[in-house]
């Protein structure tokens, strides 16, 4: 592989997995606190 | 009678829209889109699009369909006649209606393929038998017949049926929900096993020709002349459409079940992002890199040409896991168990909006929508597999799968931002939101998102042959303007059609016969769901008189 290709595909992977964990880390909280007001 | 019906859990919700969005195209299409156009230069496009496009037309969707919720209206019909006073609101709902019950006619045949695929992997069919030639004699397809009739194939096509309409009666959170929350998992697992496999293969393992990383390198090497073509803007815009399940009226019902307060803001982008994941990361490691290690790059690069890696996923796939000893069989029913997974969850999401419209419109039990979802599935299904050689299966995707999707999102997006206002509707994406949502997305959801749908709508109508560079070069010369067979206009005018008529010289029917009473179909059943939208209404207003 080339070193653009590298790059590119190791900076579109890092940019996708970060949006997406954290996300879905703030929703799984949110969601615990959430069943915690309504207890 | 008014359901009452709610997610399980917020997690669940987020994990069903994902599976909803979450299809074939995100391991078949993608690849191939990516590679065809510009390699990693596509990605760039793709992201935007994304941004302007996908994420806002996402939050429109959630936020029609959980406002819709609050008025007891989970289906598209509903939710639209309640955004504003205009009496034919309601009847842009139909695309809601018709195009999930259409495109799961098909979808779900194709959802059967992967089933039987499965069974074929672990008794180890694919050893004996090429795929080139078991798929055709599957489809029961014989030369020059436009017709067929296959007995195993409709055997798989039923037991999915059966197992869509088995989840769907089983309701929201026992149901769908419980899918998801196991689909999902053993989709992302099977992804991520058949990735490290794929990309670890050695140049020495038996069979390979080519390191799994050329195919990666193809896929990401970034072409930036790619960037300047419109073709490769418009076939991201379309990528990222498409992988979203915008536009069909799922997100709306998923939405409805929403309680009013609760964040969509959040869970949309969720959603979105988990989907771009299991695109970009898992859709784009798997087919590419394990075609390329065994065919070559060239092979890989002429078979997607099409920008469709269905030949590499069904036809080649099955032959090049052989090279992987004990582990073959378990690698197929892998492969085809993550496309089932994928599929099931979008299957399962195009039934819920016909059942929650027979449910709240005509009060029907949740079992009988269910059953009713199977049985018109299955009629307009067969349809599809017994003219599937004649094209019938190509036309329900284009018209259904395509065209009606951009026609309804260009609807809605004009709907929300200018008859029901932008006010209202960014009130209703940001309360109760456990994100801060930019404010600069008030003007793209307003202006940027109905122009990036519009500019696809329009691309769609006049697509060329070719880029559209030497497109424009051929029409200011005076030569015309270069149609493109699969461009809407071609379709309607049969463009790239020798001698265009319903029966051949011997009285025979031809595919053109096949594709019209095809045309023909899609629009009784476009104007039998306009009707059962009119008379559910009028029906409502005798009974408030």
């Amino acid at each position: 592989m080339t070193v653009a290709a590298w790059i590119t595909m190791l900076i579109t992977w890092l940019v996708i997995t970060f949006f997406t964990a954290r996300f879905f880390w703030l929703l799984v909280r949110r969601g615990k606190s959430d069943r915690s007001e309504e207890d | 009678m008014k359901t009452t019906e709610r997610w399980g859990s917020r997690v669940g919700l987020v994990l069903a829209m994902t599976g909803s969005a979450v299809g074939l195209g995100n391991f078949l299409r993608f690849p191939a889109q990516a590679s065809q156009h510009g390699g990693g230069a596509f990605i760039l496009p793709y992201l935007v699009s994304f941004l302007f496009m996908g994420i806002p037309l996402l939050w429109i969707e959630w936020a029609i369909g959980r406002r819709g919720g609050q008025f007891g209206h989970h289906s598209a019909p509903g939710m639209f006649d309640s955004m504003g006073k205009q009496r034919w609101l309601k009847y842009l709902g139909v695309f809601g209606i018709f195009t999930n019950l259409c495109i799961a006619a098909y979808y779900c045949y194709i959802e059967s393929w992967t089933l039987s695929y499965v069974w074929h992997s672990l008794i180890g069919t694919f050893r004996h038998v090429a795929p080139t030639d078991f798929f055709p004699r599957y489809l029961g397809m014989r030369e020059e017949s436009l017709l067929a009739l296959p007995h195993e194939a409709v055997f798989w096509f039923i037991l999915t049926l059966a197992l869509n309409v088995w989840i769907l009666s089983r309701g929201l959170a026992r149901g769908i929900e419980l899918a998801a929350k196991i689909g999902m998992p053993l989709l992302f697992l099977f992804g991520v096993i058949l990735a490290v496999r794929g990309l670890t293969l050695g140049k020495d393992a038996p069979g390979v020709v080519q390191s799994p990383l050329a195919g990666l390198n193809f896929l990401w090497n970034p072409r930036p002349e790619g960037l300047l073509d419109p073709s490769t803007w418009l076939a991201a815009a379309g990528q990222i459409f498409f992988t979203l399940s915008v536009g069909l009226g799922c997100i709306h019902c998923y939405a409805s079940y929403v309680k009013s307060k609760q964040d969509i803001a959040l869970s949309g982008a969720t959603a979105g992002w988990m989907n771009e994941w299991v695109e970009v990361l898992l859709g784009g490691s798997i087919l590419i890199p394990i075609a390329t290690a065994y065919l070559g790059l060239e092979a890989v690069q002429s078979s997607t040409a099409g920008g469709s890696g269905f030949a590499l996923g069904f036809l080649a796939l099955p032959t090049l896991f052989n090279n992987w000893g004990w582990f073959a069989p378990v690698a197929g029913a892998l492969w085809f168990g993550l496309l089932f997974f994928a599929g099931i969850t979008s299957s399962l999401s195009m039934g819920q909006p016909i059942m929650a419209f027979l449910e709240d419109e005509y009060g029907w039990r949740r079992r009988s929508a269910a059953l009713a979802f199977g049985a018109a599935t299955f009629a307009l299904g067969m349809f599809c597999v017994w003219l599937y050689p004649g094209g019938a299966f190509d036309e329900f995707d284009f018209w259904t799968g395509t065209f009606s999707l951009v026609v309804f999102a260009l609807g809605e997006t004009i709907i929300f931002s200018f008859i029901f206002g932008i006010d209202r509707g960014w009130e209703e994406i940001t309360r109760g939101a456990d994100l801060k949502v930019p404010r600069m997305f008030r003007f793209v959801i307003k202006y940027i998102t109905p122009t990036f749908i519009l500019v696809i709508f329009v691309a769609a109508m006049i697509k060329p042959v070719g880029n559209w560079g030497p497109a424009f070069g051929s029409l200011f010369s005076g030569h015309g303007w270069p149609l493109a067979p699969d461009s809407v206009i071609g379709k309607i005018l049969h463009v790239g059609v020798d001698h265009y008529s319903w029966f051949d010289e011997n009285g025979r029917a031809t595919t053109g016969f096949v594709r019209d009473i095809t045309r023909m179909l899609l629009m009784i059943v476009f104007a039998l769901s306009g009707f059962l939208v009119w008379r559910a209404w009028r029906l409502k207003a005798r009974r408030a008189s």
